[in-house]
């Protein structure tokens, strides 16, 4: 029995593309019939919203899947203003950018979807991805009361350890799942299809009372209980 | 359009189902192919929600009438033994039986209310809850695969409510269990609902309240029973299964609480 999301024909907008999370979600999004623009998150905002309206004309749904949190290698101390400021202006300038330039579009159609794929609320270790992160669900919640009435949800997932992630690359698996009580309690790491279905989810007209939450897809990774 | 839910065949028990969020919630499951039971006190309004379940094309649930959970030692493991002798195993379990507020009591609760008033919630919300999920897993963890969704409540109490702390307790209990069981295919997730119309929410809201309330929900409305249910039927899927442990508001932005 297959379950029909009413997104076919959609036009979605999706950042991030090059990283396995990203490409699972383009895909996932395709499966349902919506038409996707995939383009690399290392693009300017301005660049990507005019790729984006050229290939779909009106954008339904963005979803924001360029982020990705790094270990520095150097000692928080050393780290440069500019690696900071490229952390936020990756991390939450893009989004923000984006959302605000496609925004008016999806007020005028009455209905929009924004995703947002953000870091964890719980750091593992030091990185200037967590604050940029921070910065994104309180901006999210807050545009929300704005755009809210108008048929637009905006929404952030947090995925624990996915594989095939640039974050991924700093553990190791076994350490992670191996133990009786294991640090992910699921016992695996995710496949970026976890984090694409609760995207779809998210983006279908069968969610629309859904906004301005915070959603971890972690197999249980995080402690905090809400 | 593509997805399949893989839902068809399996099993789940929803409690509270005659009406609002738990019928909503025994709909969505019934049309996505799951065999259910349903729990509830009043029989007639289980029998019209089974009749509705067939004439959409379901499968007719089997009806479980429940002693009043909110009452002493509640009455979850006589709805546990009904559901098993209906369906023989649970694949999912909705707890819906809730409410947010005593109908016999005023709100704010008084400062003077007996003992019993707070008993009553905390059986109801939370005790019935832990008794039925407990009494369930240990066959889900066996056959590898569960779900158990509570239908919690919202975690910023505007005054005194006999109900807040019980569905605190959902949730801090929740989220023990959910790491606990989550390498065994169980997932434990709680949905906090907005305001959604209700039977509860018409009793306790007049006009002039909901549209003061309305304010403060982004979307500017009330919510629908399926806007909960929609949830539950993503999350009783096997496409969810990173999904545990969470608490997932569904309510148009109405929390203040950003994260």
């Amino acid at each position: 029995m297959t379950k029909d999301w009413q997104l076919k024909g959609r036009g979605a907008l999706v950042t991030g593309t090059e990283g396995v999370i990203g490409r699972a979600i383009a895909e996932a999004l395709a499966a349902e019939g919506v038409n996707v623009c995939s383009v690399n998150g290392k693009e300017g905002a301005e660049a990507i919203v005019e790729q984006g309206t050229r290939a779909l004309g009106p954008v339904d749904i963005l979803v924001n899947a360029a982020s990705e949190v790094r270990r520095p290698d150097n000692t928080p101390a050393d780290i440069d203003a500019a690696s900071w400021q490229a952390a936020m202006d990756r991390d939450f300038e893009l989004p923000r950018r984006l959302t605000h330039a496609l925004v008016p579009g999806m007020i005028e159609a009455g209905w929009g979807r924004i995703v947002n794929i953000i870091g964890p609320s719980e750091p593992l270790f030091f990185s200037a991805e967590y604050a940029a992160s921070g910065a994104l669900q309180g901006w999210a919640k807050s545009l929300d009361r704005e755009i809210g009435a108008n048929g637009i949800t905006i929404n952030c997932i947090q995925p624990g350890i996915i594989k095939g992630t640039a974050a991924a690359a700093h553990y190791d698996e076994a350490a992670l799942t191996g133990m009786e009580d294991p640090v992910i309690p699921f016992g695996e790491m995710g496949d970026a299809a976890d984090i694409a279905h609760a995207v779809v989810f998210l983006c279908s007209p069968l969610s629309r009372y859904i906004s301005a939450i915070v959603l971890p897809v972690d197999g249980g990774l995080s402690r905090h209980q809400h | 359009m593509a997805m399949d839910l893989k839902l068809e065949g399996r099993t789940a028990l929803v409690t509270g189902a005659s009406r609002g969020i738990g019928r909503g919630s025994a709909l969505a499951l019934a049309a996505e192919g799951v065999k259910i039971a349903v729990g509830a006190r009043r029989r007639e309004l289980l029998e019209e929600l089974a009749d509705e379940i067939v004439a959409a094309g379901g499968e007719r649930p089997a009806i479980i009438v429940t002693p009043d959970l909110a009452a002493p030692g509640g009455g979850a493991y006589r709805v546990k033994d009904a559901a098993l002798e209906a369906l023989g195993r649970i694949d999912i379990l909705v707890n819906s039986a809730g409410r947010s507020q005593n109908p016999d009591y005023p709100s704010p609760m008084p400062y003077d209310a007996p003992d019993a008033a707070w008993d009553q919630e905390m059986q109801l919300n939370y005790v019935t809850i832990r008794q039925l999920t407990l009494s369930l897993v240990p066959a889900m963890i066996e056959r590898k695969y569960g779900r158990i969704i509570n239908i919690s409540g919202k975690t910023e109490p505007r005054e005194l409510h006999t109900a807040s702390p019980a569905k605190a307790a959902v949730h801090g209990w929740s989220k023990g269990l959910s790491r606990q069981v989550a390498k065994h295919g169980v997932t434990v997730n709680s949905i906090p609902p907005g305001k959604i119309i209700s039977e509860q929410i018409l009793r306790n809201y007049s006009e002039q309240q909901r549209q003061e309330t309305s304010k403060w929900i982004s979307s500017g409305d009330f919510g629908d029973p399926s806007d909960i249910a929609n949830l539950v039927v993503f999350l009783a899927s096997p496409l969810a299964r990173y999904i545990t442990g969470a608490v997932i508001p569904v309510d148009a932005g109405f929390r203040r609480f950003a994260y």
